[in-house]
């Protein structure tokens, strides 16, 4: 994969949290990422691993203090660390896309849907306000939205979760962008919902053929929908194998951990689970993130940091002793 | 619909509430120390004058009995009358009301003026210089008494600079003030089509209600700053950001959703004002309604006092009223 | 307001509307806006900011600010004291209320509404011939029925009327007899010495009998409630309007039997901040500022364009030490009080130099006043043995209270305050509301409170009776001592002045020795006005009157 061919490309991204007494945080440690496009791939994490920095550092909004201190992102080529506010403002929303999980309250309180929904298309497309209304109808029957002519000016608290969640889906590909990035989009939904959603969500991105960065705490999902998937611990990918691979075949720890944790198998559960490690997040010195938590951990991993090898075709993982056999 | 319900709900409310401030204030007006006799005969007078006067104001019956005669004069429309200026209080309150209400309305929007967009200012930059103003806007606002500042204004620009007219009044006294109608010169004499005392009613607003507005714009500038902070900081805003909205849309977004809080301290100022800017008044011989109830309380002449309680408590209920249809115009999840 | 809400004035306020806005919004430039602080440089209006404006009218019910001015504006009296200069002030004039035994009761006064006056020796009776011709603001001719009406409604009112008849020993109203369409007595029966100098008081204006009669009602036989609110007089000025709590508007009769004012209107104007007024007055755009504070005297004194006139007066200022509370019941107490008061310090930091020490107990300005029987120069030494002599080695605790709405009251009791500490004496300082000042003083209840005031009869016997006489009222400090009460009574009875000043000043040296007050000062009057308003005379009931000022040429 050349870097040419990606839509985006992050490389060695760190952001940095300074804290006024004591040290910095790093809530990305050197995070390298690529997305073809039209590819739809899952980024899994705990909540604190650092996906939704990731999310906000792309879109180089990251919340006040924190900055990037090094490392680079690129999206179709473009340098958007380098670009000026104002042409990085033209391409959120048009080229890249942002879908929320909490639509609810993300969305403006005091604005119609079809206002919301309007504006995009008013400030990215060039088009009048009468024609910026008839993008907002046509997005709101596209994500099959009942009673589309009367949603059109509804507030976003007179919407149930799952069609609010729809508004945003609508709001974030009406311009048809071509980098989608949901952010647990899903998660604040019932279960019935949420596979509504997100199979609508799946199916308007291949429509549109946007490339997604699928950010979710829900392992699960990703089987479904994503044709990659990356797992990231501590600021870092600790491991990235196409879905398939992954799933046959997953070679850190953490990964093991993460769907021994979904699976309904309490004995499988605690063979990945340390007993001695209650909270996560413990600094790891100069060894590998994971090893507090590691049930394999060897004098090895908390000396050394591993670095991202390759497995085997597109499987890469950050473990000195990846697990080499079906689990 | 909903809004004519809810109008209707709160106007039935304003009966027993009305009646609850009359109830208490009455009491808490009676416990006000002097005798009106007293006052009215001076140092010379004999026991038995004083006595007979006590007599004659109805003073020396037992408190519930003078309540029971006070409410049965309200529900009639009569507040009494006040000894010092042996009118119905009624009359006077509607000569001096609108005196203070053009006061206070004028100063609350220069108020605004001031607060609202440094606020607004203060928010949008952490550091820098429009910040620091601010803080130290917010800080001296707070500390500084109107009624001094009203002086130090009357020093420069009336006894110093001679730009303003005297410190003495709603209007010139070589001016006729117009038919009343409104109350408020102002309007009155727009009304009236008189240039001449509307520029002589605006020359005499003009430091009085920059006193007021130079000192609660501090208030307003601090709920606008903390609001709008919130507001930035907020998911929606903070989504419209993702979303790529002009950097003036996503601020208008943000603006709009301060507005209630703003909204919600002004209608607190407004309240207050009605007896708070009593000082400012005094200051420029307003002859307003706060000036009306303080020369009650000084001179045991209780009518006054009870009546400007009254009427400030009808004033604040429409008021707050008002404010709440505001609200439902403001934010439609009010409407639900 | 309501009333005014016709379709009629609907209609023509909508046309009107239009014009007015329109003209408006060319003229809303700051330099388009009224600056003229000059504005009451016009010739023939005298404005005059004061603290508060009259609230009644009827000097037989009220006490407030502004009402004098107002009556002795609307009325006039029988006599008035003759006027001299004041030897102070160039310009400006005060009453020739000097003895002089060579006129008829010892007094230079002269006829204002009566034209003559005849007086039994002895002081039991006055015949007054009244000018014929006067009219009142209501046109009615006075006629002795004015003056026997104005008489029966003292009677008939009590009151502060009812005071003033005692003072006079007039005990029944056929005392005042008609003789004739212009002749009248007041009839005693007992000498009285104050018969000629009451005549011009404040609270002897005559009314016009004809209008009262008119306007009273059954429930209200002595028209009050019209005296209140407007005049029926024979004064030089009419009530054009009376707007309480912002101003009251006078208007000069040309009718006046003494020829019209030269100040045609009066606009009394209500400014309630006394440094507004001095704003005003530095400004121009009132002619008068009453009663300012001390600081702002002292600074506008320097100011171009104003013009202080400070005179003597009878305003004095005092403690009341209650005699009847311990342990001020003991003299030497009281004695070690005075002793321990810095009355200097206080003249300069609180009056800023502008009073003078209180060396006696009655106006340093009338006949018979001395202040040779003064010992009480600040000395914490002597203050300190009294206190022990009186068995109180180490002191005691006792509490002073003061007026809140009087700005020196609160420094000189913290000032005593800290003086007291020196000789054991723990002073608490009581603040109390203006509202009810009044009330604490006439209580006695209070061990120390602040009192301020002036006799306004410019006569010994007079001012010692009021506040030492154990009978009076306003002896607030509830001092009594039998051979006072005596030589007072004895003075009340006689018109021979020798013998009065005698026994007077036999009063004077007793109340000075047993120090029933604290004595603090003679503030002064300061009559703050613009440069060239000429006329100002000091009258001894401390208020201006209008129909003495004019322009300078």
């Amino acid at each position: 994969m050349s870097a040419a061919a990606s839509i985006l490309d992050v490389a060695d991204l760190w952001v940095a949290f300074p804290s006024y007494r004591e040290a910095t945080i790093y809530a990305l440690k050197g995070l390298d990422l690529r997305i073809a496009p039209g590819e739809m791939i899952g980024l899994v994490g705990e909540s604190g691993s650092g996906k939704t920095t990731l999310a906000r550092a792309i879109m180089g909004l990251v919340p006040p203090p924190g900055v990037i201190e090094r490392g680079q992102v690129a999206f179709a080529g473009l340098d958007l660390r380098a670009m000026d506010e104002e042409t990085r403002r033209g391409l959120l929303g048009r080229d890249i896309a942002m879908v929320i999980p909490n639509p609810r309250a993300e969305l403006n309180p005091v604005l119609t849907v079809g206002q919301q929904i309007a504006n995009i298309a008013l400030h990215h497309l060039g088009v009048g306000r009468k024609e910026a209304m008839a993008v907002a109808l046509d997005m709101l029957r596209a994500v099959r939205i009942p009673d589309p002519e009367r949603r059109l000016h509804a507030y976003p608290h007179e919407l149930s979760g799952g069609m609010a969640q729809r508004v945003v889906i609508a709001i974030a590909l009406a311009c048809s962008p071509k980098l989608v990035i949901s952010d647990d989009a899903t998660s604040g939904l019932d279960v019935t919902v949420q596979a509504q959603v997100l199979d609508l969500l799946q199916s308007m991105v291949r429509q549109k053929g946007a490339a997604t960065l699928f950010i979710t705490r829900d392992i699960a999902i990703t089987a479904h929908f994503c044709s990659r998937i990356g797992i990231i611990y501590d600021g870092q990918i600790v491991e990235m194998a196409d879905t398939r691979a992954f799933f046959a075949r997953p070679a850190h720890p953490y990964s093991i951990m993460l769907l021994a944790a979904f699976s309904h198998n309490p004995a499988l559960r605690a063979r990945w689970t340390r007993g001695d490690v209650a909270i996560a997040g413990q600094r790891a010195g100069a060894g590998c993130a994971f090893a507090p938590r590691c049930v394999r951990r060897q004098p090895r991993c908390l000396a050394e940091a591993p670095e991202l090898r390759t497995l085997g075709f597109g499987h890469q993982t950050r473990c000195h002793f990846p697990v080499q056999a079906p689990a | 619909m909903q809004v004519l319900r809810y109008i209707g709900r709160r106007v039935l409310f304003v009966v027993p509430q009305l009646f609850g401030i009359i109830l208490v204030s009455f009491f808490l007006v009676k416990l006000i120390p002097g005798d009106p006799a007293v006052m009215m005969l001076g140092p010379t007078a004999s026991e038995q004058s004083i006595a007979d006067l006590r007599d004659k104001l109805g003073v020396s019956k037992p408190l519930v009995v003078q309540f029971g005669r006070y409410m049965h004069d309200v529900v009639r429309g009569d507040l009494g009358t006040s000894w010092q200026t042996t009118r119905p209080v009624t009359e006077d309150l509607f000569q001096r009301f609108p005196a203070t209400l053009e006061l206070i309305t004028l100063g609350l929007l220069v108020a605004i003026a001031i607060g609202f967009p440094l606020g607004v200012a203060a928010a949008r930059r952490k550091r820098g210089a429009v910040r620091r103003f601010a803080d130290y806007y917010g800080l001296l606002a707070g500390a500084v008494p109107d009624f001094w500042l009203a002086l130090v204004l009357i020093f420069v620009f009336y006894t110093l600079l001679g730009w303003s007219p005297p410190p003495l009044g709603r209007i010139d006294m070589a001016v006729i003030p117009p038919p009343t109608i409104t109350g408020s010169l102002v309007i009155d004499s727009l009304l009236a089509g008189d240039l001449r005392a509307l520029l002589s009613a605006l020359g005499h607003l003009l430091l009085p209600v920059l006193t007021l507005g130079v000192i609660n714009a501090g208030p307003i500038l601090k709920m606008t700053q903390s609001t709008m902070e919130r507001t930035l900081n907020s998911e929606f805003i903070r989504y419209a950001e993702t979303c790529g909205l002009p950097r003036r849309v996503v601020l208008r977004q943000a603006v709009r959703a301060a507005l209630p809080s703003v909204l919600t301290i002004v209608s607190v100022l407004y309240g207050f004002l009605i007896g708070g800017a009593v000082l400012v008044e005094i200051v420029f011989s307003w002859g307003g309604a706060g000036q009306y109830a303080v020369q009650g309380v000084l001179n045991a002449d209780l009518n006054p006092v009870l009546g400007f309680v009254v009427f400030s408590a009808v004033l604040s209920l429409v008021i707050y009223l008002i404010v709440d249809l505001l609200y439902f115009a403001l934010d439609p999840r009010m409407r639900g | 307001m309501r009333e005014t809400f016709g379709r009629s004035a609907n209609l023509s306020r909508r046309s009107l509307l239009k014009a007015g806005s329109g003209a408006a919004a060319g003229a809303l430039l700051p330099s388009a806006l009224p600056t003229n602080p000059a504005a009451a440089a016009t010739p023939g209006t005298l404005v005059v900011a004061a603290p508060a404006t009259p609230q009644s009218l009827d000097s037989n019910f009220d006490v407030s600010l502004g009402t004098f001015e107002a009556v002795a504006a609307l009325y006039d009296n029988l006599l008035e004291f003759k006027k001299i200069p004041d030897p102070k002030v160039p310009g400006a004039f005060r009453e020739d209320i000097a003895d002089h035994p060579d006129k008829p009761g010892g007094v230079n006064v002269q006829g204002k509404l009566a034209e003559s006056f005849e007086l039994d020796p002895n002081g039991t009776w006055i015949r007054f011939q009244l000018r014929k011709g006067v009219k009142s603001n209501w046109g009615n001719e006075l006629t002795a029925e004015d003056v026997k009406w104005t008489w029966d409604r003292k009677f008939g009112l009590k009151a502060i009327g009812g005071f003033y008849l005692s003072t006079l020993g007039l005990e029944k109203p056929e005392g005042v007899k008609v003789e004739g369409p212009y002749t009248v007595s007041i009839n005693l029966d007992h000498p009285n010495p104050l018969l000629v100098k009451l005549q011009p008081n404040l609270y002897a204006p005559i009314y016009d009998s004809k209008k009262c009669k008119e306007v009273a009602t059954a429930d209200d036989p002595w028209a009050r409630h019209f005296i209140e609110n407007n005049s029926a007089g024979f004064g030089p000025y009419r009530l054009d309007q009376l707007q309480r709590g912002q101003q009251a508007v006078f208007k000069a009769r040309p009718d006046y039997y003494l020829g019209k004012p030269a100040m045609d209107t009066v606009i009394f104007r209500e400014v309630p901040t006394s440094a507004t007024r001095a704003a005003l007055l530095q400004g121009g755009a009132v002619d008068i500022a009453q009663y300012l504070q001390p600081l702002e005297i002292v600074r506008l004194r320097n100011q171009q364009g104003v013009k202080i006139d400070s005179v003597d007066a009878s305003f004095m200022i005092w403690l009341e030490l209650n005699s009847k509370i311990a342990p001020f019941d003991n003299v030497k107490v009281r004695q070690a009080m005075n002793f321990a008061f810095p009355q200097e310090q206080v003249l300069k930091t609180v009056f800023q130099g502008l009073g003078e020490p209180l060396h006696g107990c009655m106006p340093n300005i009338y006949a018979g006043y001395t202040d040779k029987f003064w010992t009480y120069n600040y000395d914490p030494e002597r203050a300190r043995a009294l206190l022990k002599d009186a068995g109180f080695p180490s002191g005691f605790k006792t509490s002073l209270a003061y007026n809140a709405g009087d700005p020196v009251q609160e420094p000189i009791a913290i000032l005593y305050q800290t003086a007291l500490r020196a000789i054991g004496v723990d002073l608490q300082l009581k603040k109390v509301p203006a509202a009810t000042f009044y009330d604490a003083v006439s209580q006695r209840k209070q061990p120390m409170i602040f009192y301020v005031d002036s006799p306004w009869c410019p006569d010994v016997g007079y001012s010692m009776t009021l506040y030492f006489n154990s009978q009076s009222f306003i002896d607030y400090s509830n001092y009594k001592n039998d051979e006072v009460d005596r030589l007072l009574r004895d003075t009340a009875r006689t018109a021979d002045q020798a013998a009065r000043l005698e026994m007077m000043t036999k009063a004077q040296q007793i109340v000075m020795s047993e120090a029933p007050w604290v004595f603090i000062a003679f503030p002064g009057y300061h009559f703050a006005h613009r440069a060239g308003l000429e006329g100002f005379t000091y009258y001894t009931s401390n208020n201006i009157r209008f129909q003495d000022f004019h322009r300078a040429a």
